[in-house]
Order: structure tokens, then C-alpha cells, then sequence
């Protein structure tokens, strides 16, 4: 009884998550316009809330596409690849440009960036604590790159967007980076000192995780229900 | 396998797979966007194209800083065999103002080809700028109507048109004026757009001019 009760609760929460994300999506196309006029809203906002989203809607529809993404993404590579490759993409001054001037990149853009959400929850799960080093590293030292490098650029990039709202998109391109670099630091800080104070309470979150997709995957060894 | 070791058997060969294909795609993303890896930004993207393969721009009808009505180019006889040609509006404080100066220097130049180059400095902004304002201009910048004209278009239908068709992007600063990418664009008598050069880059511009007109 108490965990059909349970199990109710979860699936509530999950219709509740799945609800406010797609509100937050609506919202989110309804500003469109308004938040891709300026270069800092477009890259620092816009970005980040559909990769939120994405998250959100990963989580919401949990079971259905957990096992297949695991298949191809051991260790949460091919996630973390994507959502490298994505974001350095849309970094591109002649991608974001193209995606104000054409609504089929637009589009595309969107769905890369719902889509990176999507899958960086599990491949968080997934990597160990060097892989997702290697992640978060990468993407704050890309972040911290183009953002200094907006700075300093003696000329208009983009040519939707004036010289002095680059200028303040690469300021918070590199706070951008700082935060999130700190931010898994202090994570992974919490989580080792967790780890370290109760030995005994079962496995790790990541290799819960792990051994989980593992078994879903089929590979051999994997022996956890 | 456990957690912290690599992965092996079917879930690694899966992953090098699905890493091969986001490998591939991103590159060819990547590869499309910029030209071939040469072009990261829109206006080096746009002179590339232009270069590898001129537009022509559609016809468009001018009125000049001296009255006159003209068409530079899409109709025969065209007033010149090609047109340099500077997208301005004639308030901007900065970038049009050293359009100006930088073909004021270009005009003596102009002699050696009797005729058969011209400037034409366009204004994008025909609301406010009327014929007191382009006349206004072309006096500040000493352009002499036999080889440099001030002028802005008939109906900002056409104008749009032409801003599309040669890829230049004019967007409010928010202090009253316009940013836009600039430069000198190389435009011959049959609309063909054939060349887009720095403003610092004049001499350039002109031996493109006379390299397509002769």
C-alpha cells in the first residue's frame, strides 16, 4: 500500500515536472523574439532554459528512453560529446547569427540545445568523477574562451547584434564559466565527503547509476537488480 | 564492468559508434556553417560567397543629393559601367562619416577611368534622410556629382530588397542611429554585386572595378 502510495506520489511529481516544463518551453517561445534581440539574453538565458527544459523533460519521461540512450553511452561519453559539440556549435558567431536570420536553424538550434538537456542528466549518472571533470572543464574553459574573446574582438561578430552587447555576452560567457567550474567543484567536494563519512550505505550514486544502465544494457558482469 | 573502469563489449563498440556519429555530424556542421573552416562570422561568410558567386540585385531606382532620378545599374544605358557603391545614413556620426572621407580621397582616382567607375554612397534610411540631408553630406564630404553621387531610394520596398540580396544587416543602436556591416561594395552596371572590400580598403575596391568593367 504504501508504495503504490509512493509510486502515485512519483508520478505525480513526474506529470507536475513534465506540465511545468512544457509551460516553461511555451513561455520560453513566446520570448523568443525578445530574448535573442540582445546577444547576452539570447546566449546566457535562452541557452540555459532550454537546456533546463531538456533536463526536465528527461526526468519527467524518465523510463522511456533511459535504457535506449544507455545502450551507446557508457561512461556518459556520447552525452557529454553532444552537449560539447552543441554548445561550442551555437558559440559560432555566423551559427547564432544564422540562427536569429533563419527559422529552420533557429529550429535546429532549439532542438540541439532540448535535446543536450535531455541527455546530460543520465550521462551525468553515467560518468565517473574524471569524465564529468573532463565535461565540465571543457565546457568552462570553451565558455571562458569565446567569452574573452568577444571581449576583446576589434569588430562587430555577429551582425545582429551591436559590438557592445558582445562585449557584455562575453563578460557573462566567462562568469558563466566560473560559476558552473566552481559549482561541479563544490558538487563533487560534497559528494566525495559523503562518500568518505558513510562507507557502508550501499554504492555510490554514480555507480548505482551505473550498474543500473548496465543491467538494462545487458553487459556481462552486471548482476544488481 | 564497474564504475571507474572503461567500458567494454557491446555498450563500448554502441559508444564509439554513437561518438563517431556526433563526431562526423559536428564537423560537418561546423565545416557548412564556415565555409570550409575559413569563415566564422557572418560578414567574412557573406563576401566569401560573394566572391565565389556574385548576386545580382534587383534594380533600384535612386533619387541623388542634386534632384536627380536614376537607375545605377539593371538598366541600360547605366550611368556607369560599375559603381562603387558605401550603404550609409547621413547622421551616423562614425562609420558613414569615414565612408565619406575615404571616397572624398578616392574621387581624383576616379579620372584615370573617364567616367566609367562612379561612387555612389546609398542611404538605407530615406525617412530622415531627405534631399537638404544628402545634399548636406555630400558638401561636408566635397563629392563632386560627376563622379560621386549622395543618394537614397525611391520606396524602401526595393531598398529592403537589395539590402537582402547583398547581405547587409542594418540594425537600430538604440541611441537614434544604426549599426550595420559596412564596406565598399563593387557593383557593376548589370546589377552584379562582385566585390565587398574594407573601408580602408579603397584602392582595392577600385582595381576590382576596373579589373570587372573593362
Amino acid at each position: 500500500m504504501r508504495s503504490t502510495v509512493g509510486q502515485l506520489r512519483v508520478e505525480g511529481g513526474k506529470l507536475g515536472v513534465f506540465v511545468a516544463a512544457t509551460l516553461l518551453l511555451v513561455a520560453v517561445a513566446g520570448c523568443r523574439h525578445w530574448l535573442e534581440q540582445d546577444m547576452a539574453r539570447h546566449m546566457l538565458i535562452e541557452f540555459p532554459l532550454l537546456l533546463v527544459v531538456g533536463a526536465a523533460l528527461a526526468w519527467a519521461t524518465g523510463g522511456a528512453t533511459r535504457g535506449l540512450l544507455a545502450r551507446c553511452n557508457a561512461l556518459g561519453l556520447s552525452g557529454f560529446a553532444f552537449v560539447t559539440l552543441t554548445l561550442a556549435y551555437w558559440m559560432i558567431p555566423a551559427a547564432l547569427d544564422a540562427s536569429v536570420r533563419q527559422g529552420g536553424v533557429g529550429g535546429a538550434k532549439w532542438l540541439t540545445l532540448l535535446a543536450s538537456g535531455y541527455v546530460l542528466p543520465a550521462s551525468f549518472g553515467l560518468a565517473t568523477l574524471p569524465v564529468q571533470a573532463l565535461m565540465v572543464g571543457n565546457v568552462a574553459w570553451m565558455s571562458a574562451a569565446v567569452g574573452l574573446l568577444y571581449q576583446q574582438a576589434d569588430r562587430q561578430l555577429c551582425l545582429y547584434y551591436l559590438a557592445d552587447a558582445q562585449v557584455v555576452a562575453g563578460q557573462g560567457l566567462v562568469a558563466a564559466a566560473v560559476i558552473i567550474g566552481l559549482a561541479w567543484c563544490l558538487w563533487a567536494v560534497r559528494r566525495a565527503d559523503r562518500g568518505h563519512r558513510q562507507p557502508h550505505h550501499g554504492p555510490e550514486p554514480a555507480r548505482s547509476e551505473l550498474l543500473v544502465r548496465a543491467r538494462i544494457s545487458g553487459l556481462p558482469g552486471a548482476t544488481i537488480e | 564492468m564497474s564504475a571507474g573502469s572503461l567500458p567494454h563489449g557491446p555498450s563500448a563498440r554502441r559508444t564509439g559508434l554513437a561518438l563517431l556519429g556526433i563526431g562526423c555530424l559536428g564537423i560537418a556542421a561546423v565545416w557548412i556553417t564556415t565555409w570550409g573552416g575559413r569563415c566564422w562570422t557572418s560578414e567574412a561568410l557573406r563576401r566569401a560567397r560573394i566572391e565565389a558567386d556574385p548576386p545580382v540585385l534587383s534594380p533600384l531606382d535612386l533619387r541623388s543629393s542634386t534632384g536627380q532620378v536614376l537607375r545605377p545599374w539593371g538598366k541600360a544605358p547605366a550611368p556607369a559601367r560599375a559603381f562603387l557603391v558605401t550603404f550609409v545614413y547621413t547622421s551616423c556620426p562614425t562609420l558613414c562619416s569615414t565612408a565619406g572621407d575615404g571616397f572624398g580621397r578616392l574621387q581624383p582616382d576616379l579620372d584615370a577611368d573617364g567616367g566609367a567607375i562612379r561612387l555612389l554612397s546609398l542611404s538605407f534610411d530615406p525617412r530622415r534622410d531627405d534631399s537638404l540631408a544628402l545634399r548636406t553630406y555630400a558638401e561636408r564630404h566635397g563629392a563632386d556629382p560627376s563622379r560621386w553621387l549622395v543618394a537614397a531610394p525611391t520606396t524602401e520596398s526595393a531598398l529592403e530588397k537589395v539590402l537582402d540580396e547583398a547581405g547587409v544587416v542594418v540594425i537600430a543602436d538604440g541611441r537614434g542611429g544604426y549599426a550595420h556591416n559596412g564596406g565598399i561594395h563593387v557593383i557593376l552596371a548589370d546589377g552584379r554585386l562582385v566585390g565587398v572590400f574594407d573601408l580602408t580598403q579603397a584602392q582595392e575596391a577600385l582595381e576590382c572595378a576596373r579589373r570587372w568593367a573593362s
